[in-house]
């Protein structure tokens, strides 16, 4: 069989199309068991050269026995032949899969070298923002800290449109605070490390709470922020900031997307295991193709909308994360120009 | 008159707690590193004392300890301010021994509301 070495190596060489191969091959092996077959019909012909020259048997018997010896060898020939085959492409294929599984083998530590640079990129982005959030906090404490003590005249008196540029500054500021907020929840995130702290709480007050963040947004486009409680639910065991954080999120964005002079309404409800939360609003809604995107950092609508109502696109992202980290579950219900129903859970858990 | 003791490396920051705890009232004593901040809470025994985390020399965990470690300071309640949210550096906070942790940038209200509070005084 190591005659056929070569052949194999043309296997290895050639790719992966084994049986295409395996028939190329034959013609060598039936050049190799021709020289058998000529070795089988010789030795015949000497059987038959050693009869002759004892001539005791009868010419029939003779002839008989030449059959019988011909055809048997021809027999033999065949399954030898036959047998050959099988042996070789056995052994063609027992050849390839060592191949291939040395290739997936290769492959596998390679993708395993890759993943782990991808991993060690992730942790270098998600440390990078984490400092280069608490870098920005630092000028951004003196800012707002400045801006307070003015505000409250400690610095002197001011007049109406400087009180007016200070209230500016410090909503902007506010708002940039908020940002840095979210890039450090991003890293968290991603790192896993979404700190979740459990306690009772009172839902409403909560739900209260985060209204109160939205209100001046709301007033703004005449928007009336309506609540729809489940009277069952009275405290529940949950993390009240980040259920506070989600809220605001998803009402911030209710508000943002909605027309002027509509509702938003916020709807809690007492489901077996869970207690689920639910903002809808009457806005301009999500395509059926953006749905599946929505929740992924980054993703935002169509640039003419996001140019529109603005936005970094790590709201929703973030808002996923919140909830996934206590446990709950969050689903959107949408229709371009209909609207948006955007649903957590808050699983119930023993206090 | 109490006593403020507030270590802060970044000039702006200490100027903002300054102005606003003399504004209520208190007197103020201020360090700029974590080996002159200790120093100052051993020799002059202040009421309270307002701690970075990020400093020179020492840093505001070690400063922390070491203030809660001695016979004549353990009793001064320690407030950490920090630009620093994450939930790890909170507990080496109050692992330290700090009677309170707040994050930057800070309402000057609360941080009044805390320092009252920690004084043992009334508020409004």
């Amino acid at each position: 069989m190591r005659t056929n070495g070569e052949n194999c190596y043309l296997v290895k060489k050639t790719g992966l199309r084994p049986f295409k191969r395996c028939m190329y091959c034959d013609k060598n092996v039936q050049d190799c068991f021709g020289f058998q077959f000529f070795v089988v019909v010789m030795g015949i012909i000497g059987l038959l050269l050693v009869m002759f020259t004892i001539r005791d048997l009868p010419i029939l018997a003779i002839e008989i026995t030449i059959i019988i010896l011909l055809m048997l060898s021809f027999l033999g020939y065949i399954a030898s032949k036959e047998t050959n085959e099988i042996v070789l492409t056995n052994h063609l294929l027992k050849e390839l899969n060592f191949e291939l599984e040395k290739r997936v083998s290769q492959r596998t530590k390679e993708l395993k070298l890759v993943n782990f640079d991808l991993q060690k990129a992730l942790r270098i982005k998600s440390d990078f923002l984490r400092n280069m959030s608490h870098e920005l906090k630092t000028p951004l404490t003196t800012v707002l800290g400045y801006i307070s003590i003015l505000s409250e005249k400690q610095a002197g008196d001011l007049n109406e449109k400087q009180i007016k540029m200070l209230e500016s500054m410090k909503k902007n500021g506010n708002d940039l605070l908020h940002l840095i907020n979210q890039l450090l929840d991003l890293s968290k995130s991603e790192a896993g490390s979404l700190g979740i702290e459990e306690k009772e709480y009172d839902l409403n007050k909560t739900i209260s709470e985060a209204t109160v963040n939205i209100e001046y947004m709301a007033s703004k486009k005449n928007i009336s922020l309506l609540v729809q409680s489940d009277e069952r639910i009275s405290s529940i065991f949950a993390d009240h900031e980040r259920i506070k954080q989600i809220l605001v999120n998803l009402l911030s964005n209710a508000v943002k997307f909605s027309d002027n002079n509509s509702d938003v309404i916020i709807s809690t409800k007492d489901e077996k295991d869970h207690i689920l939360v639910s903002v809808k609003d009457s806005g301009i809604g999500i395509d059926r193709g953006d749905l599946k995107y929505i929740f992924e950092p980054f993703k935002q609508l169509a640039p003419e909308i996001s140019a529109k109502y603005g936005g970094t696109g790590i709201g929703l992202s973030i808002v996923k994360s919140l909830v996934e980290a206590y446990g709950g579950k969050i689903s959107v219900d949408s229709h371009t120009g209909k609207g948006s129903v955007f649903s957590f859970t808050i699983p119930k858990k023993k206090v | 008159m109490k006593n403020i003791l507030i270590i802060e490396d970044v000039e702006d920051h200490l100027e903002i707690v300054k102005l606003i705890l003399e504004q209520n009232g208190y007197n103020i004593l201020v360090a700029t590193t974590g080996t002159e901040g200790l120093n100052c809470a051993r020799t002059n025994s202040p009421d309270l004392v307002i701690l970075d985390v990020v400093l020179p020399e020492m840093n505001g965990y070690e400063v922390c300890k070491e203030i809660k470690n001695g016979t004549d300071t353990k009793h001064i309640p320690i407030i950490m301010l920090s630009v620093r949210s994450n939930p790890e550096d909170i507990e080496t906070a109050y692992k330290a021994g700090a009677n309170k942790y707040i994050t930057k940038p800070f309402n000057l209200e609360d941080l009044v509301k805390e320092v009252k509070n920690h004084l043992g005084e009334e508020q409004k």
